[in-house]
């Protein structure tokens, strides 16, 4: 038994804190390593850094953003965008991350993903699937270089290349919800092949109390990346949060009556509603 | 105190450094063996391949090095760490380890067969009645460790374990003490406050 995980995503642009709606139109949004600070802070299980324009340079550069982040922030750091080779995985562990998320040069070169699960662990390697629908007959279509490039690979396939590659992680985000708050898209879950004996991170446009429950609970899923929706909650919290929790003063909580709130959800408050308010599920997340 | 945690191949030992220096301590990431020899406390850290570890200890000359300060130093083991204190581990096979101590290192599907694997993510920590050096408060509250593993180890002298967690309805030892030698399998520089915490407990009980 172990707790599923909220993982906070951060998209970085150059070095700024970015985020776009299905996958165009960033917006600056401030200060990576503050927001790291806040959901650190704010008991995130993980942190899933992914640099939205490395694929299009075909180079990782998140490097010094990264080793800026291990001297505060002590939970497992995931980091992708642009990773073509094992020395990039090498020198991006060295940097402090535990975990790469590698998606567009698993299409180049088929046998990357085993490759870099038989140098590095496979528990060091994480799948990245970006999809999106294709409207005319339902599939989900493997898309990379952020989104532009339509693979041809269509799930629940590429999910068994994964798999069968040996890495230790597959993260599935959905491109048509991604940015959008407007729920992650279950139907994807059709697509995930019964026995993926490897853990699921989904991400996507989940942004609501109700959703998160419904997905934690589902047994074939590890865990939840969630990138606007917490983005949402720092830009109000941010300074008060950090203030708060310097001072030694605890944390105010707030009541909710209902399990659906408004696109603005905190780490903290999550974990203290499922715990205090549903004894029967306090299982699903750390406190 | 003088720390040395060594690197053995590819994986985030940075994280460890940061940890240790969070607490106030400082330490080197090394694999010279004058400067493992003239430490106090000997750190072996890692994700990763029980073999490739072993084969790199061996071509570095660490791994007979240990065997001779085996009961010279402090050493902290965590997770691959932990693990190549062991005899044998059946990772690929079978590969013999440090032999510090007694038992081998399994296959989590061992315990529970059919669950995804690796285990990744917060697990609870159930600490057993010798718990020392691992207990962080005065309070008996349970607290969460972050776990990466698809290995478990299984020391034949179970007197050594401090701490147990759940593979799903299952125990299996989380971390050890015996006498000069530490070891947990989850990461405590990865597990926030607490894991830090825990680090502290454990340095100034030296």
């Amino acid at each position: 038994m172990i707790y599923k995980r909220l993982i906070s995503r951060l998209d970085i642009k150059n070095e700024n804190l970015v985020k776009g709606i299905c996958y165009e139109g960033l917006r600056v949004l401030g200060d990576p390593k503050s927001f790291a600070q806040f959901y650190y802070e704010d008991k995130t299980d993980e942190l899933l850094i992914l640099d939205a324009v490395a694929s299009l340079y075909k180079r990782p550069a998140l490097f010094s953003l990264i080793k800026e982040f291990s001297s505060d922030i002590f939970v497992p750091i995931t980091v992708g965008g642009g990773i073509r080779s094992l020395s990039d995985i090498s020198s991006y562990l060295k940097s402090g991350a535990d975990k790469v998320a590698i998606n567009s040069f698993c299409f180049e070169d088929k046998g990357f993903l085993e490759s870099a699960s038989k140098e590095f662990g496979s528990s060091t390697i994480v799948a990245s699937i970006s999809v999106k629908k294709d409207k005319q007959n339902g599939n989900y279509c493997c898309m990379s270089d952020n989104s532009r490039t339509n693979t041809g690979a269509i799930l629940p396939d590429w999910i068994k290349h994964c798999m069968n590659s040996g890495v230790g992680e597959i993260l599935i985000t959905s491109i048509d919800r991604d940015g959008t708050q407007k729920g992650f898209d279950e139907d994807i879950l059709r697509f995930i092949p019964r026995k993926v004996n490897i853990p699921i991170v989904l991400s996507g446009g989940i942004s609501s109390y109700s959703q998160i429950l419904t997905l934690l609970r589902n047994q074939d899923l590890s865990g939840l990346a969630i990138g606007t929706s917490f983005h949402n909650y720092a830009l109000n919290n941010i300074s008060t949060l950090n203030s708060l929790v310097n001072n030694g003063s605890s944390f105010q909580r707030i009541q909710r009556r209902t399990t659906s709130l408004p696109a603005n959800i905190s780490n903290r408050l999550i974990k203290d509603f499922i715990h205090d308010q549903l004894a029967s599920e306090k299982n699903l997340l750390r406190p | 105190m003088k720390i040395s945690i060594v690197d053995y191949g590819t994986a985030n030992y940075l994280s460890i450094y940061r940890a240790i220096e969070k607490i106030g301590f400082t330490s080197q990431i090394t694999s010279d063996p004058r400067i493992i020899t003239s430490s106090d406390l000997i750190i072996l850290p890692g994700v990763g391949a029980f073999q490739t570890a072993i084969n790199s200890l061996k071509i570095s000359g660490l791994f007979n090095l240990f065997q001779d300060l085996q009961h010279e130093r402090y050493f902290l083991g965590i997770c691959l760490g932990m693990q190549l204190l062991f005899e044998t581990s059946y990772e690929n096979g079978c590969c013999n380890g440090l032999g510090f101590l007694k038992g081998d290192v399994r296959s989590l599907s061992e315990l529970s067969k059919s669950r995804k694997l690796p285990h990744i993510g917060w697990s609870d920590l159930i600490l057993t009645s010798s718990h020392q050096p691992i207990r962080i408060s005065e309070s008996d509250k349970c607290y969460q460790m972050y776990f990466v593993h698809s290995y478990f180890c299984n020391p034949d002298d179970t007197s050594i374990i401090t701490a147990k967690s759940n593979f799903y309805d299952m125990e299996y030892p989380s971390a050890i003490n015996y006498e000069n030698i530490t070891a947990f399998q989850f990461h405590p520089e990865k597990s926030s406050i607490n894991g830090l915490e825990l680090l502290n407990c454990y340095f100034n009980s030296l």
